[in-house]
């Protein structure tokens, strides 16, 4: 994985360094600056943050998270899948986010709108792990947003699918 | 009530409730169909178009941007872009090979096989992406050439993959087009069966309006019955308390409605001796629901007015199950008024009863009190007659004596008819013989048949000379009635009397035709009234009362019989009647005894004697004894009517049969001597089979001069009657009878040996004739066969009338000398009198063995003796 995102390794270092100079003296002091490759990035209206005004994870801080595990089938794969992540209201509670929506991105720019009114518990899972397994970007990872599709039919609608964003490396929270 | 509201309804509820399902049915349908709808149309979204198209097309941007990356490389040197952009690519093409969402894609052989490559394509290249980037770096111009090879695969992959979503977007909008049509005809169906709905609804609307007026209708008729009805109507409720209370209701009781509405009715109208009645009526009613008064029709009973009056009130009560609980309905009537209407009529009709009684009383004591005097003169112009008179005082006296007969005859008549009107007494069934007693009649009439030139004949066919049982007086008085009619319309011509029995019955016909002035047929229906008197000069020469065939018919109705009459005017009448008369005996002579021959018998020292006897073949033997020897016999029946004919008519001797019905002989003698009659001085005998010491005692007290105990010769008869006829020796009764027969007798055992005595059965047929003698003796036999088996099987409760029917018996049977058979009754008789009647009860089976054996004995003697004459 390191090596598929050796681009963003420098970035990723050197907000690390923003987000440990702002640490210091910023609001945000129980977060951590991430040790390693810098996996995801929060943006806008939220009040937890690590790198300047924005809020940065890696993998070892997304598992810190309280993790969820869910099984389901999609429409993308073949089987039922083993998702392991944190939920995507969780984790938008954590970085204090305070939008209408919120705006997905992933490594190729693909992007999406969520509004935070339709982001609950036991929906959206911002998942780090794909049957056991760290996903490589080939695997649509490493960070892939899901929703336990099997469990309702409201999770098999086409506004479900199209938010179902992979290779996920950006989020921004929109007023 | 009720039949006024059930009338066919115009849809069942049934039929609405299916209706009801088909739309319930035909919405769900639509609902889901529009569900259905929703969905396809969110299918046929644009995200979902869009989302394959851009996953499509993204290969094909992805690829170029891969280019585009190998390209910059030139530039920047940067292959760590190059990597990423492949992975990126790389996932893509991973989606399309194991997304679920692109399988039917997948099945497309074009597009797999554009797959397949790429893929392979793709992976061989892995090794040198995932090379260092120094070898990166320099197999860049290597990996560029292999990727421009999959330039053309990923377009045609995309471009197949459009046209393919393409199609299945079109396939989606069909089937959505259907659901669309489905949907459609589905409201259609939904709306034609609102329409429906509201018909339906709209006729029960209008149902239930009619239903409701014609409800208003009846009950308004039924408000305008009630409070207009002439009956009291009451309703009360389970409570006992009123809920309604009409206009007659307020007449009638004197309560007005709303002080009776709600009240308890008990306390309103019921009687206080009713009321606990009334109130546990109504709780037994209310408990096991069972009815006195109620559904049980009109009913009569007393109520109470409000100040307190009662009244008779007939009334009834119905039941009414409503939704308000149980309603009592009553219908109430003062029936005070017809009461005493009811009361009125029956006393009018007692008091004209009593009238119409009190003016037969008066017609029966009148005539009866004109009836003496008349005789009284009648008497005395006979007496007037033997002195000397001129002619033309004869000639007075002739025409007084003729209207005297006349009148006396009218009286009898009104007599008659007020009798038989009055009496309910049914006519007596005794035998006597018919042929003599026709006899005699004609021979009455002699003298009015001769003056008019007539002849009589009689003709009693193949009856011979019966005895029949039967009312000899009622018959000899019908057959005089019609006789003498039949004579006095008849001149120089034929009477004849005719006699014939219908079939093997008892009735017995009876014509007595004549060839006289006949009677019309306007006359004939009403010949048989009272007072008819048919208006022809020729009638009225006779006059008459016009009382005689009313009478006659009187008779023949109260002897069951019926009467009736033809005639042709001018030729003559037929008067006919038919009663049942039993033959007891036909003689085998068809002759009558020559009606001149009663007079031969006369002999010089002939007396009128009354024979007052109860007994019928006593009666018969005693008359024909007395008869031959030359005297002039009256019968009576009992001491009643023996004191009545001693009131009539001066007689030289009564013999005096003591025990008798209504009065017995003791009775009619002390009347008889009391009285100031003809007889009061006359000589009287008792007849009697029992005499006791005592009794004979008893007798000369009464007045008797003699007595004579049964059974009776004609020569004792002779003796006893002939003693000094003209000096009654009121204190020296005779016992001449006595030697003969036993003044006392006892009780005797019956002897086997001898039961007929034969010598006295003898003298009886010698004395009466062997023709007389067989007849009675038979008719003795039938009747005592009767009347022993009555008094063994079936005896009198009554030990009075028990020792009567013995004594009647008893007075029988010592005529023909069957002695052990009459002493056995005899001393029955006395013990039931004297003893016990437990003890004569007890005793009276041994008369059936005795008579069996008397009975056997009597017929042998009999016929040994008939064979003898």
């Amino acid at each position: 994985m390191t090596t598929h995102t050796f681009g963003l390794r420098s970035f990723a270092t050197a907000a690390a360094v923003i987000a440990i100079a702002i640490g210091t003296n910023a609001t945000a002091q129980e977060m951590a600056a991430p040790q390693g490759v810098t996996l995801l990035t929060v943006s806008g209206d939220i009040t937890n943050t690590n790198a300047g005004d924005t809020a940065i994870f890696d993998l070892e801080m997304l598992r810190a998270l309280p993790a969820t595990t869910i099984e389901t089938s999609t429409i993308w794969t073949e089987g039922v899948q083993t998702f392991t992540g944190v939920e995507l209201h969780a984790f938008l509670e954590y970085v204090g986010a305070n939008g209408e929506s919120i705006r997905a991105t992933a490594i190729n720019d693909y992007a999406i709108e969520i509004p935070t009114a339709e982001v609950f518990p036991g929906g959206a899972l911002v998942a780090y792990e794909n049957n056991g397994n760290t996903m490589s970007v080939r695997d649509k990872g490493p960070l892939w947003v899901v929703f336990p599709y099997d469990s309702s039919t409201d999770f098999q609608k086409e506004v479900i699918y199209s938010r179902s964003i992979w290779q996920l490396d950006r989020i921004e929270v929109l007023d | 009530m009720q039949t006024l509201i059930t009338e066919k309804r115009p849809l069942g509820w049934a039929k609405l409730s299916i209706l009801g399902a088909v739309l319930i049915i035909c919405f769900g349908a639509i609902a889901i169909l529009a569900l259905e709808v929703n969905r396809k149309i969110d299918e046929q979204a644009a995200a979902n178009s869009d989302n394959i198209q851009w996953v499509l097309s993204q290969v094909e941007v992805e690829y170029l941007g891969l280019l585009s990356a190998i390209d910059d490389h030139e530039e920047t040197g940067d292959v760590s872009n190059i990597r990423l952009r492949f992975d990126v690519l790389y996932s893509r093409l991973s989606t399309f090979e194991t997304g679920t969402a692109y399988e039917s894609l997948r099945n497309d052989i074009d597009f797999a096989a554009r797959l397949g490559g790429i893929s392979s394509t793709l992976n061989a290249l892995i090794p040198t992406i995932d090379a260092p980037d120094e070898v990166l770096s320099q197999s860049l111009p290597e990996l560029q050439s292999e990727l421009e090879t999959l330039g053309t695969p990923i377009r045609q992959m995309a471009l197949i993959g459009i046209d393919f979503f393409a199609n299945v977007s079109d396939s989606s909008r069909h089937v959505v087009w259907l659901t669309l049509m489905r949907v459609a005809a589905l409201t259609m169906a939904l709306v034609l069966a609102l329409a429906i709905l509201s018909i339906v609804l709209f006729q029960l609307y209008r149902y239930a309006q009619r239903n409701a007026d014609e409800i208003s209708a009846a009950s308004a008729r039924l408000e305008a019955m009630v409070s207009s009805t002439l009956d009291a109507v009451i309703v009360i409720n389970e409570a006992g308390r009123v809920v309604e209370f009409n206009g007659s209701a307020e007449s009638i009781f004197g309560y007005s409605r709303v002080e009776a509405i709600g009240a308890p009715l008990v306390d309103m109208i019921i009687p206080l001796k009713h009321r606990k009645a009334h109130l546990e009526g109504m709780k037994r009613h209310l408990r096991d629901g069972t009815y006195h008064v109620v559904g049980r029709g009109r009913v009569q009973m007393d109520a109470l007015r409000k100040n307190g009056e009662l009244f008779p009130c007939e009334f009834s009560i119905a039941r009414a199950n409503t939704k308000n609980g149980i309603l009592f309905v009553a219908f109430l009537r003062d029936n005070s008024a017809q009461v005493a209407a009811e009361r009125e009529l029956l006393a009018a009709r007692d008091e004209a009863l009593a009238g119409e009684k009190a003016k037969a009383d008066f017609m029966a004591v009148m005539s009866h009190e004109m009836r003496t005097p008349l005789n009284g003169m009648l008497g005395t112009i006979e007496l007037l007659n033997d002195t000397d008179l001129t002619e033309k005082q004869q000639n007075f006296l002739k025409i007084m004596e003729t209207s005297g007969r006349l009148l006396l005859h009218h009286v009898n008549d009104v007599l008659d008819v007020a009798r038989l009107d009055s009496d309910k007494v049914v006519a007596e069934r005794n035998p006597f013989d018919l042929s003599q007693m026709i006899a005699e009649i004609i021979d009455s009439q002699h003298g009015i048949s001769a003056t008019n030139d007539t002849a009589v004949h009689c003709n009693l066919s193949d009856l011979g000379s019966p005895i029949v049982l039967g009312d000899e007086k009622r018959l000899r008085q019908v057959i005089m009635n019609l006789l003498s009619n039949a004579i006095k319309f008849t001149r120089g011509g034929t009477v004849m009397i005719e006699a014939e029995q219908i079939g093997d019955s008892d009735v017995v016909e009876f014509r007595v035709s004549d060839t006289g002035i006949g009677i019309h047929d306007d006359d004939l229906s009403r010949i048989f009234e009272d007072f008819v008197t048919l208006d022809s000069s020729y009638a009225r020469e006779f006059g008459g009362t016009g009382l005689g065939l009313g009478i006659a018919k009187r008779l023949v109705e109260s002897m069951n019989g019926t009467i009736g009459a033809e005639s042709e005017p001018g030729d003559g009448s037929l008067f006919w009647f038919r009663i049942p008369l039993p033959i007891l005996a036909k003689s085998k002579s068809t002759e009558l005894l020559p009606t001149s021959e009663s007079k031969e018998l006369e002999i010089s020292n002939s007396m009128d004697i009354l024979v007052v006897e109860d007994n019928q073949i006593n009666q018969l033997v005693v008359e024909e004894m007395l008869t031959k020897d030359g005297h002039r016999v009256t019968l009576a029946n009992d001491g009643r009517e023996g004191v009545d004919k001693a009131a009539e008519q001066y007689f030289d001797l009564i013999l005096m049969d003591i025990s008798m019905p209504r009065m017995d002989g003791i009775a009619a003698c002390v009347a008889i001597r009391n009285g100031d009659g003809p007889n009061r001085n006359s000589r009287i005998i008792a007849l009697t089979a029992n005499a006791l010491p005592e009794d004979i005692e008893r007798f000369k007290e009464a007045g008797m001069n003699d007595v004579l105990i049964k059974p009776i010769s004609r020569s004792k008869l002779a003796r006893t009657v002939s003693v000094t006829p003209t000096a009654p020796t009121l204190n020296a009764p005779t016992t001449a009878a006595a030697p003969e027969a036993t003044p006392t007798p006892k009780p005797e055992a019956p002897t086997a040996v001898d039961a007929v005595d034969s010598e006295m059965l003898a003298n009886l047929i010698e004395d009466l004739g062997p023709q007389m003698a067989s007849n009675l003796i038979s008719t003795f036999v039938t009747e005592t066969d009767t009347m022993v088996e009555h008094l063994v099987e079936t005896p009198p409760e009554d030990d009075v009338q028990m020792i009567a029917e013995i004594h009647k018996l008893a007075g029988s049977s010592s005529m023909f000398g069957t002695v052990s058979f009459s002493s056995l009754l005899r001393s029955l008789e006395t013990i039931g009198k004297t003893q016990s009647a437990e003890k004569m009860r007890d005793k009276a089976p041994e008369m059936r063995e005795l008579w069996d054996t008397t009975r056997a004995e009597l017929t042998e003697l009999v016929e040994d003796m008939m064979a003898d004459e």
